[in-house]
């Protein structure tokens, strides 16, 4: 029987080509996208858990801090700074104790610290007696342009002249200036850190601070009151030797273009004479002559900090104050969503609120996106001497935010670390026109900026506690929590965090959100005008999507199923539309074994021996083709797929045959001597006066051919388009964040390898469909050439036939494939999905013409003579 | 003298792997133009080969066909085909209708994709009138007897006025009485319409009826004589 199924495959060598075709692209197919999906499938993950790697997995905050509705799921970058406080330590503690928490570091936004330092003085310079101008002007840089963020001007008088004033009086308001004393013509820049309380041991854990330290917290830097009545404390301070903003410091010293009189009544005199004109506004419209100037930029100042605080550099001329009062608490930004100018690129768009705040040392100069918070609670008693946290600082050490333990690359960071600034590009001027490039901003060394420097200033929790204690309130702004045997991103750590997060929330009333496999996100945000300062216009951010990487993985994961699925799926129609029309094809040659004698299970059993026969070939091939894949490239082996794989071939091709042996019961002997199926009513729509009506009829004619055809390739096509609607959808879903972009780069070519082999199956269905088509009608064909047909007119009509195909089979997937969608999805996008609507449609065209190609070609072949005579 | 066929040491042979079948050899025949010539000979005799030498669908392995003064026997396929469609028209023993197609498409079927210059309707219902299936236009070839379905291939055959029909045993599958009919259809067209016929038979009878009576045997003209004139 082997040897009677030898010789049939022998016989029908075009068909045995068409067989083996199909069978080496399922094959291989199935092999490839074994292989390659198991390696993506650990690429992705690798990709995800190495570049998103965020130091920590949930983040705790106190309920209610943010002003910005996070039902997108995002959070606005550098967050942490504008939440000053509302955990409490006990709370802490309480997180702390968890068992499955590995680390918990707490971070106490305490506000800004300001560091005087005196950098010069003019004394020296003012060689001569009279009356000079001081000016201080500060200009901040922010990347894109300057700005001169404050200006003093003050007049100092050099010479004998004592005001005689009673204490209330100050001789600037009186008279316009100043006598020049000895710190008059000094230098002072004062530079402001934010100041933030940290568990030392905590923070060495998370993002390894003790390593990034010259000296690092030790337990006699502990903090300590030192006068209780004037809330005035001694912390332990660890600097960051980076100043993160970019502020010049221009001090100038102008001579005013009058002589001043030696004798001490004439001084008095001209000074009142002045004071009657209008004191400073007078002086200010006299004619001076600069006599020097200074600039120091921010790195300056830090560095004269660093020298003498801790080089102790005791020589220094420069001398840095380490008594100064806690400044400004700084509250958080107001976003209004905002209609995005190019929501294809962005997304999310706000804009941001103009707030009402002048900071005091800036006046008129600055403006304000936040406001300025009361730093103590109200309280009954009103025995505290001021408002004011008096600091002496104790300078242990420096840390170098660049030798932190924290992601590094500027592509895949995150927007949420606790130690670098926000980034953010100006991306459109205030008209909604593309800068080009784009400009990184800086944060300005204005708290009340939306781009703030990250913490410059650490001091202990304990600290932070003790200034709590003077201020009331919680000092703790939010917990940065680290669980124990989180490694990867799989559906087993994302369990545990969601149970972490919900058991925190659950007892101490917190807000806990999961970072873990969280992903930048471009935002568009409009800086409008404020207070005088031009729009700047619109920048663009990276935030954070909470758990995008976890969609990602499982769509992906769900894509990659889904993938295999398809191919199979395909696969499975081939094979039994190859079987099933083989089946029709020999038909008459069955009833004619049966008719000489042939017993039904010897005809079953030849269906089922061939099935198996084919089968054997289909596993080897998968499995031959996945070990030189293998080793070729290098790929990911899973031994369970790789015997799974082989045997689905198997099972494809001997389940193929189950149904035709079935169907042999059908067949009854005298079938033999009858001619094949023709239906003989049919209603004439046309007439058959060119190829495509002869195409046409023909099919018509032989309609349950026909429609096997239609339907063995409207399902690849409908499994395809739905396959491709799903890939967009993905697509959809993976360039809302960076991470999904670099995603998709990654899983784009086994979605098109899918794609192009499902395709070729379908072509090779329609073309093993038209080969017996053809096949059966050669004498039909040949007559057609006796009668003058050229080859031309032959080739046409079958590829016309294909084509027609074709076009049933679109029309048949488009309504299948449009279910499909709609009852996964719910709804269609008409106008987004257009060209996904197209699809169903040109892609069994093309390939029913493409399929009939090779048919075509054997029709041409036909001899006029061979079909004739029978 | 036109539309003469001449046929100039005709050789056949079918090559397989085992032995070389002559079947036909030293055929030297010339036919005249509008003749009606019966090929008669036993099967297997190389009648049919004849026949499909004569009508361009083979090539003679030797020798040369020569229609009007033209040898045919070395155009390529187009030429072929083009030749066949306006001189040519074909009836086979087994009809080769398209069963998918009804009577009046069939007999159009030779002039889709040409151009023609007449209106090829109403020429296909005028012939299918004539040969009285003016009821049977849009009939499949399924529902139509034997007798009718010959004939609607037959004004196939015609259906661009060829110079010459070439019918395979046009009654090898009717009874009698039709085959009668139907051989009096083509002497009819061979008369009104001056249309060469050569056709293959069995029947002697029928052969004895034509002008020309040429009899093979072992791929061999044995007689080529006179028949009896109605």
């Amino acid at each position: 029987m082997i040897h009677f199924i030898f010789k049939n495959w022998i016989r029908q060598r075009e068909r045995l080509i068409l067989i083996i075709i199909g069978l080496l692209v399922m094959s291989i197919g199935l092999s490839i996208l074994v292989s390659i999906t198991e390696t993506n499938k650990g690429t992705v993950q690798n990709t995800l858990e190495q570049n998103w790697k965020s130091s920590y997995h949930i983040v705790v905050r106190p309920e209610g801090v943010t002003s910005l509705p996070e039902d997108e799921g995002l959070l606005e970058p550098n967050f942490l700074s504008g939440i000053t406080g509302g955990i409490s330590l006990q709370q802490y503690q309480q997180i702390k104790a968890m068992e499955e928490v590995d680390v918990a570091a707490p971070i106490a936004i305490l506000g800004y610290l300001p560091l005087s330092v005196k950098m010069d003085s003019f004394s020296s310079a003012k060689n001569e007696e009279g009356i000079y101008k001081f000016q201080y002007t500060e200009t901040v840089e922010n990347g894109y342009n300057k700005r001169i963020q404050a200006q003093h001007t003050k007049f100092l008088v050099s010479g004998p002249w004592y005001p005689n004033l009673s204490r209330r009086e100050n001789p600037s308001e009186t008279f316009g200036a100043f006598p020049w004393q000895n710190t008059s013509g000094e230098h002072v820049i004062i530079s402001r850190n934010l100041l933030v309380g940290i568990d030392p041991v905590e923070e060495a854990k998370l993002v390894g601070l003790d390593k990034a330290s010259t000296k690092y917290f030790e337990s006699d830097d502990k903090p300590f009151v030192v006068d209780k009545t004037l809330n005035q404390l001694r912390i332990p301070l660890l600097l960051s030797s980076q100043p993160f903003t970019n502020t010049n410091y221009s001090f100038q010293l102008e001579k005013l273009n009058i002589s001043l009189p030696d004798s001490k009544e004439e001084v008095q005199e001209l000074m009142e004479n002045i004071r009657d004109k209008g004191g400073e506004s007078y002086l200010k419209t006299l004619e001076s002559e600069k006599v020097t100037s200074s600039v120091y930029s921010s790195q300056d100042a830090y560095n004269s900090i660093f020298d003498r605080l801790l080089n102790k550099n005791e020589k220094s001329s420069r001398f840095v104050n380490t008594s100064t009062v806690l400044g400004e608490k700084i509250g958080p930004l107001t976003y209004k969503h905002n209609q995005s100018p190019f929501p294809e690129r962005w997304q999310h768009a706000y804009k941001l609120e103009p707030k009402d705040t002048i900071l005091p040392w800036a006046k008129d100069k600055t403006y304000a996106f936040r406001e300025v918070q009361e730093r103590f609670e109200e309280t009954e008693t009103t025995d505290r001497p001021n408002d004011f946290v008096r600091l002496d600082l104790n300078i242990i050490g420096a840390y170098d935010p660049s030798q932190l333990n924290i992601a590094k690359d500027p592509l895949t960071e995150l927007p949420m670390e606790t130690y670098r600034t926000a980034r953010a590009k100006l991306v459109l001027d205030d008209t909604g026109k593309p800068v080009n490039p784009p400009v990184t901003l800086k944060a300005t060394n204005n708290p009340l900026d939306f781009l703030l420097q990250p913490p410059t200033a650490l001091t202990s929790l304990e600290a932070a506690d003790k200034i709590s204690a003077f201020t009331g309130g919680e000092p703790i702004s939010a917990i940065r929590i680290k669980i124990k045997d989180v490694n990867s991103l799989t559906k087993g750590s994302q369990e545990k965090l969601e149970r972490v997060a919900a058991s925190i929330s659950k007892q101490t009333g917190l807000k806990a959100d999961i970072t873990l496999g969280s992903s930048p996100q471009s935002v568009l945000t409009f800086i409008p005008e404020n207070n005088s300062v031009p729009s700047l216009g619109w920048i663009e951010q990276p935030w954070v999507k909470l758990g995008s990487a976890f969609t990602i993985l499982n769509e992906t994961k769900l894509g990659y199923s889904g993938i295999i699925m398809t191919v199979l799926l395909v696969a499975v129609v081939y094979v039994f539309t190859t079987r099933l029309i083989s089946y029709l094809t020999n038909r008459k040659h069955y009833a004619l074994l049966l008719a000489f004698g042939w017993s039904l299970n010897q005809l079953k059993k030849l269906i089922i021996l061939e099935s198996v026969l084919l089968g054997l070939i289909a596993s080897m091939t998968i499995w031959a083709v996945q070990i030189i894949i293998h080793f070729l490239f290098n790929t990911t082996f899973s031994f369970a797929l790789f015997w799974l794989s082989g045997v689905a071939g198997f099972f494809i091709y001997f389940l193929g045959g189950i149904l035709p042996a079935k169907m042999m019961e059908l067949i009854k002997p005298y079938e033999a001597i009858k001619t094949g199926e023709i239906s003989t009513n049919m209603k004439r729509f046309f007439y058959s006066n060119n190829i495509l009506g002869v195409s046409f009829q023909y099919l018509f004619g032989k309609s349950r051919r026909t429609a096997i055809s239609i339907i063995s390739l409207a399902i690849p096509v409908t499994l395809l388009s739905y396959f491709i609607f799903i890939t967009f959808r993905l697509k959809g879903v993976l360039y809302t964040s960076y991470l999904g972009e670099y995603i998709a780069l990654e899983i784009g070519s086994i979605h098109y390898a899918a794609t192009i082999i499902a395709i070729i199956m379908a072509i090779l269905t329609t073309a093993e469909i038209m080969w017996q088509n053809i096949m059966e009608r050669k004498p039909e064909i040949s007559l057609l050439k006796a009668i003058g047909w050229q080859n031309q007119s032959v080739r046409k009509m079958v590829i016309y036939e294909g084509a027609f195909i074709g076009f049933f089979a679109g029309i048949l997937s488009l309504v299948l494939s449009g279910l499909l969608i709609l009852i996964t999805y719910k709804t269609i996008d008409f106008q987004d999905s257009l060209f996904l609507f197209c699809l169903p449609i040109l892609i069994p065209i093309t390939a029913g013409s493409i399929g009939s190609l090779f048919p075509a070609e054997m029709a041409v072949r036909i001899s006029p003579m061979e079909g004739t005579k029978k | 003298m036109a539309n003469h066929i001449l046929l100039k040491n005709i050789e056949k042979h079918f090559n397989n792997n085992f032995n070389n079948a002559l079947v036909l050899k030293n055929i030297n025949l010339l036919i005249e133009e509008g003749d009606f010539v019966s090929i008669v000979g036993p099967s297997g005799s190389g009648k049919s080969t004849l026949l499909s030498i004569i009508g361009t669908l083979e090539k003679p392995s030797n020798g040369s066909v020569i229609f009007n003064e033209e040898d045919i026997s070395g155009l390529n396929h187009k030429k072929l085909s083009d030749f066949r469609f306006h001189n040519i028209g074909f009836v086979f023993q087994q009809f080769n209708l398209l069963p998918t197609l009804t009577s009046i498409e069939n007999v159009i079927l030779p002039t889709i994709s040409r151009r023609v210059n007449f209106k090829i309707y109403e020429r296909a219902k005028t012939l299918l009138k004539k040969m009285g299936l003016e009821d049977k236009l849009d009939s499949l070839p399924s529902q139509l007897s034997g007798g009718q379905q010959q004939r609607v291939a037959l004004a196939r055959a015609i259906v661009n006025e060829p110079a010459w029909i070439l019918a395979d045993e046009p009654t090898g599958n009717l009874d009698s009485k039709t085959s009668m009919d139907m051989f009096l259809l083509l002497r009819n067209l061979n008369e009104e319409k001056n249309c060469g016929v050569i056709f293959v038979t069995h029947d002697r009878t029928l052969a004895q009826m034509s002008n020309r009576i040429i009899e093979i045997n072992d791929g061999e003209v044995i007689s080529d004589h006179h028949g009896k004139k109605l």
